[in-house]
């Protein structure tokens, strides 16, 4: 859609860059340009050459800045013969946008975190000299300085798994230039003059014949691109990229039912007179008609309160990952269902049992605007919190007890540890739910593994930490077979006005069992969210059937929410974690009205770096990859992914299932809104 | 051995993951539609469809089996779907496909389309509408909305020049028909929307622009 002109104006548009280098980021083949991805596109790029390998990660955060993830095994790096199996992080800034004569200007830093000495920062200048030609010309410090570099020595990394802010733009510093020629839409030709030495490589037996480098890349499709290097006049490598936008999904949106036309009360209807309401068969009949439409719909209708000018349903949907479908698909069936004096019609979500918010519709406003432009229906709707109690409201029969199963394969990657490779283990997965009554939830999952070898590998906890709560995992993972997941009851309720809560017991993840318990204030118009968690666990034994360790805490936490508008929420919590260590985490996420969510997070505790051990502090990525973008059909399904550099025992949290504030968002007004394009869908 | 065999076994499963609801939600948008998204995702294995029946055939025998206004839709690229029509509201005129998918007229033009993906969420041509219907030319602005990537609603403003044309008149006497072909060309999307307009100022038959990606689709009324 962005090349309708529908989005920002071409001119503004930061400078898009035409292809990956080896490193995984826009780029050259090793030397960085100035360019950037579109913003919040995800890639991953695998590059390889004889000796060298790489797995790279690129997240365009924001229209300037990204930053890379990358995995590596290097033979060419390692001591002794031994391979170098190194994991590092990026960080590319685009300062200025190219504008007029002014070329593009970036500032970046490779391998922030590293301790190996192969981090580098640079300030590069690339500019568009014709519509297919640019050129980059930069300086770099660190490894990018080392060849031809000049002026001052580097300090020395720090080597524990922090940031070496101290070394950044420091030391010898050296030029480097590039041009990349678009020749046509798919290839790419690349040639640099590089201020890498190699010098590590060119003592492992690397021959660095020349500073210049050349590559071609070819766009395969819209997503896939090939490409081939020649580094330094003697080695060859090859890459692979994917390309994923958020914005520009696979399937186009909405290849689901069209939904049911809303169809409007004639004049002579006989309903207007309200006389219906005394006809003690109505109201069973007509809440029998809506919950059968809903459940075609792929909603459950579980109360309804109904009188002569107004109707209140509470509504669970199961389908659609944008609410405002959901209340717009029974907005019409209303219209159909409900006799002709019913004018107000009120729509309460309800997730988990839980009323999380009403929205009240006027049927004459549904009628008069039907299928016109959604932001017209808002101003005329009114979003509140809803209504507590079960006072005049019919509960559906036969929805509860409600059984839930499913079997499906699971894929299961270790996590990451210094000197171990990346390993992965396929299975089965049971998973079973009864909703005893609405909000009263008994769940478990199950996993058996069938192949896989992330138990080939040998795992060590943590040295140096006092408690070892979570840099065992792969310990855990080495033990698949009928493995427990989780086996919980939990109970959500809302106990006041504007508070939700929950109490969980049983089996709450893979590493603890116990009880967890929160509390939740977030009324249903504000940006703030204030929460309340306390835990009672013991470790779990490494099989994970039902037998405890012997450890056993309380952990517990505030936390506040805040919801910053365009999908941006941030999330603070202080408290104590599980391995009895005081701190707070901060963290960062941003979602897209499709559902695409990324996020970031740090926690910093009064453990100390060097009882952390690798990585110094608890951080990590995560993302969530909803299916309806992937298939253009409404889904609550949603793949998971959390990505931490070291699991170390600083900063760890219980892995429970169903926190309230990620329950109840997308059932308030900040996403009702966001999402709101959606209602006549 | 026993690998491949376990691999096997997983590959058969994951293509018929099986789930239970007591409630009977999803149970039937299983594997089915997100089976047929995937081929239409894959560059390799488009599906190859049967011999298509004609349009005459179509329309002969939806006419057939389908009460009330019945509408005939063909895709640029030989599609054919029959719309009958579901929904009446005011001047709004919803037609159901038999595959789910919906289009809504407004006085014969383009009010809405659902189920098509790159949906036209909902279209403002109320001074377009005029015109045509009164066979008089001008330039009028219309606007058309559409979900972007990220899923927001977003207005595609555009201007469009309408032109009639001198009428034509089919067959004589009673059985006469006069209809005038009216042109809209809208700028920027360069869309060339042309109607055939009876003496009544009805749009009988259209060819319309749904949207970006989408091309266009022509419309005759089979029985109104």
């Amino acid at each position: 859609m962005a090349g309708l002109g529908l989005a920002a104006s071409a001119s503004s548009e930061p400078t898009t860059g035409y292809s990956f280098g080896s490193f995984g980021a826009p780029g050259l083949i090793d030397m960085p340009t100035a360019e950037t991805r579109p913003a919040g596109e995800f890639s991953a790029t695998v590059a390889a050459r004889q000796g060298d390998s790489r797995a790279a990660f690129n997240f365009q955060i924001a229209p300037s800045l990204s930053g890379t993830l990358r995995f590596s095994e290097s033979e060419d790096l390692g001591t002794g013969g031994s391979k170098l199996k190194d994991r590092s992080f990026d960080l590319h800034w685009q300062v200025f946008e190219e504008a007029g004569w002014r070329p593009a200007i970036a500032l970046g830093l490779r391998d922030i975190v590293g301790d190996s000495g192969q981090s580098s920062e640079y300030l590069v200048a690339t500019k568009t000299l014709t519509p297919r030609l640019r050129a980059s010309v930069g300086l770099g410090w660190g490894r990018l300085g080392s060849e031809g570099g000049s002026g001052g020595t580097r300090p020395a990394p720090s080597g524990d798994g922090g940031f070496n802010a101290d070394q950044w733009f420091r030391g010898p510093v050296a030029p480097f230039a590039g041009l990349s020629f678009a020749a046509n839409d798919r290839l790419t030709l690349k040639a640099e003059i590089s201020s890498d030495a190699y010098t590590t490589e060119v003592g492992n037996g690397f021959e660095r014949k020349t500073s210049l480098n050349f590559g071609a890349d070819y766009k395969v499709n819209k997503a896939v691109s090939l490409g081939a290097y020649l580094l330094h006049g003697s080695e060859i490598g090859l890459q692979a990229t994917i390309a994923m936008d958020p914005r520009d999904p696979p399937a186009p949106s909405g290849l689901e039912k069209a939904p049911l036309p809303v169809r409007p009360r004639a004049a002579a209807a006989s309903g207007w007179s309200g006389a219906w309401s005394a006809d003690p068969t109505a109201r069973p009949a007509i809440q029998k008609a809506l919950g059968d439409a809903l459940k075609s719909d792929g909603q459950i209708l579980e109360a309804m309160k109904l009188t002569t000018t107004g109707v209140e349903i509470r509504l669970r949907n199961e389908t659609y990952n944008a609410r405002p479908q959901a209340i717009g698909h029974a907005a019409r069936m209303l219209t159909r269902a409900m006799p002709a004096s019913v004018e107000n019609f009120t729509i309460t979500l309800v997730e988990k049992g839980m009323p999380v918010s009403s929205t009240r519709l006027r049927r004459s406003d549904i009628e008069a605007m039907e299928n016109g432009p959604a932001h017209e229906l808002l101003a005329r709707t009114e979003i509140t919190e809803a209504g507590l109690g079960s006072d005049g409201f019919t509960a559906a029969t036969a929805v509860y007890p409600r059984v839930k199963y499913a079997f499906s394969p699971y894929l299961e990657l270790s996590s990451h540890e210094p000197g171990q490779s990346l390993r992965a283990d396929a299975g089965l997965q049971a998973k079973a739910q009864i909703e005893l009554t609405p909000g009263l939830l008994l769940s478990g999952t199950v996993r058996q593994k069938l192949v896989g070898n992330i138990a080939d590998g040998s795992y060590s906890a943590s040295g140096t930490s006092p408690a070892i709560v979570r840099s065992d995992i792969n310990t855990y993972k080495s033990n698949s077979d009928l493995a427990v997941q989780n086996l919980t009851l939990a109970w959500y309720a809302r106990p006041a006005e504007n508070l939700y809560s929950r109490v969980t017991v049983g089996y709450l993840e893979r590493m603890y069992g116990g009880i967890s318990g929160e509390l939740l204030w977030k009324p249903v118009d504000s940006r703030l969210a204030l929460g309340a968690e306390i835990d009672y666990v013991k470790k779990r034994d490494y099989e994970q059937h039902f037998s405890f360790a012997d450890y056993e805490t309380v952990s517990g936490h505030l936390s506040a929410y805040y919801d910053f508008g365009e999908g941006i929420t941030g999330q603070l919590d202080l408290g104590r974690y599980l391995a009895e260590d005081w701190g707070a985490t901060i963290a960062v996420d941003r979602e897209l009205a499709n559902g695409w969510k990324v996020g970031a997070f740090a926690t910093l505790t009064d453990m100390s770096s060097a009882e952390f051990g690798n990585g110094a502090f608890d951080k990590g990525i995560r993302l969530s990859i909803p299916l309806s973008w992937a298939i253009g059909q409404p889904s609550l399904a949603t793949f998971n992914q959390t990505l931490r550099p070291y699991s170390g025992d600083g900063g760890a949290r219980v892995d429970v299932d169903g926190r309230l504030y990620d329950t109840i968002r997308s059932g308030h007004i900040g996403e009702l809104y966001q999402n709101w394009g959606r209602v006549w869908r | 051995m026993s690998r491949a065999l376990a691999l096997a076994a997983l590959t058969a499963l994951s293509l018929a993951a099986c789930s239970r609801d007591s409630a009977e939600i999803g149970a039937k948008s299983g594997a089915g539609p997100a089976k047929g998204t995937l081929s239409r995702m894959l560059p390799f294995g488009k599906p190859t469809p049967a011999q298509p029946a004609s349009a005459e055939q179509i329309a002969a025998s939806a006419l057939q089996s389908i009460e009330g206004p019945v509408l005939l839709a063909q895709f640029d690229n030989g599609a054919t779907v029959i719309f009958a029509e579901r929904g009446r509201n005011g001047e709004m005129r919803t037609y159901l496909s038999p595959d789910g998918r919906s289009l809504s007229l407004r006085g014969g033009m383009i009010a809405a389309t659902r189920g098509f993906g790159r949906d036209v969420m909902s279209s403002d041509a109320t001074q377009s509408a005029a015109l045509v219907s009164a066979r008089q030319g001008g330039t009028v602005p219309r606007v058309q909305y559409y979900l972007d990537g990220d899923g927001r609603e977003r207005p595609y403003p555009m201007t469009c020049t309408i032109t009639p044309t001198e009428p034509v008149t089919q067959g004589t006497g009673d059985q006469s028909l006069t209809v005038t072909p009216v042109t809209e060309l809208c700028e920027p999307a360069q869309a060339q929307n042309s109607y055939m307009v009876n003496e009544a100022g009805q749009i009988i038959a259209s060819r319309q622009w749904i949207g970006p990606r989408m091309g266009y689709l022509t419309i005759t009324a089979l029985r109104d």
